[in-house]
């Protein structure tokens, strides 16, 4: 097995029972995603004035989301479970491995989510698909903690 | 109550997961610490001179 991946063999997942508000998560996979990114990056402030040639950066919070093209299936589970959350606005968790969950080794990063966008082009003789967004959600959890992004690894 | 993660099969089953969380900064250190491979020696012709 090499160490290198490609998207085919990577895993996305979605729980109705939050991971920080349930003691159990149930992970659900996300069969109908096809091409995703997950975005990871810092915000910036920009230092602009008289005393240099160049712009400098100030860095600020990391900006974590993932956006991914889901096909349009007609009864999915799934896809009803993000729907629904995005409709009721209320959050769901998501997961995002390097393999299948339940595979030792595998790596991921999950985290309760918004699902901020649920755009759907329509071609017009191509398949239907969606693109939907994961943002972290500032959900409160004992003692009023809003949990971070959180890595994992599968079986360690 | 220690939290406990499942995977809901697509026969509805549940088969409880094993995964161990870290923060980024202990996901960073985690993948610092694994040994790495040493790179492969070239098959090739080399630029070495001849001896």
């Amino acid at each position: 097995m090499p160490n290198e991946t490609i998207g085919l063999l990577a895993k996305t997942y979605v729980a109705a029972n939050l991971i920080s508000a349930s003691a159990n998560t149930d992970w659900v996979e996300i069969d109908i995603a096809s091409e995703g990114t997950g975005n990871d990056e810092r915000n910036e402030a920009v230092v602009k004035d008289r005393r240099s040639e160049f712009e400098k950066y100030i860095y600020g919070q990391r900006a974590v989301s993932d956006e991914f093209t889901l096909t349009y299936v007609k009864g999915s589970n799934v896809l009803d479970m993000i729907r629904d959350a995005f409709t009721n606005n209320t959050p769901i968790a998501f997961a995002t491995v390097t393999g299948n969950i339940n595979t030792n080794g595998e790596e991921g990063l999950m985290y309760d989510a918004y699902v901020s966008s649920m755009g759907r082009p329509e071609p017009f003789e191509d398949v239907w698909t969606i693109a939907c967004m994961f943002k972290p959600a500032p959900v409160a959890a004992e003692g009023n903690n809003s949990p971070d992004p959180t890595f994992f690894v599968v079986g360690a | 109550m220690a939290k406990q993660f499942n995977l809901v099969t697509p026969d509805g089953k549940k088969q409880p997961l094993k995964l161990k969380t870290m923060t980024p900064k202990q996901f960073v250190e985690r993948n610092q610490a694994q040994p790495r491979k040493p790179p492969a020696k070239p098959t090739g012709p080399t630029n070495e001179p001849n001896k």
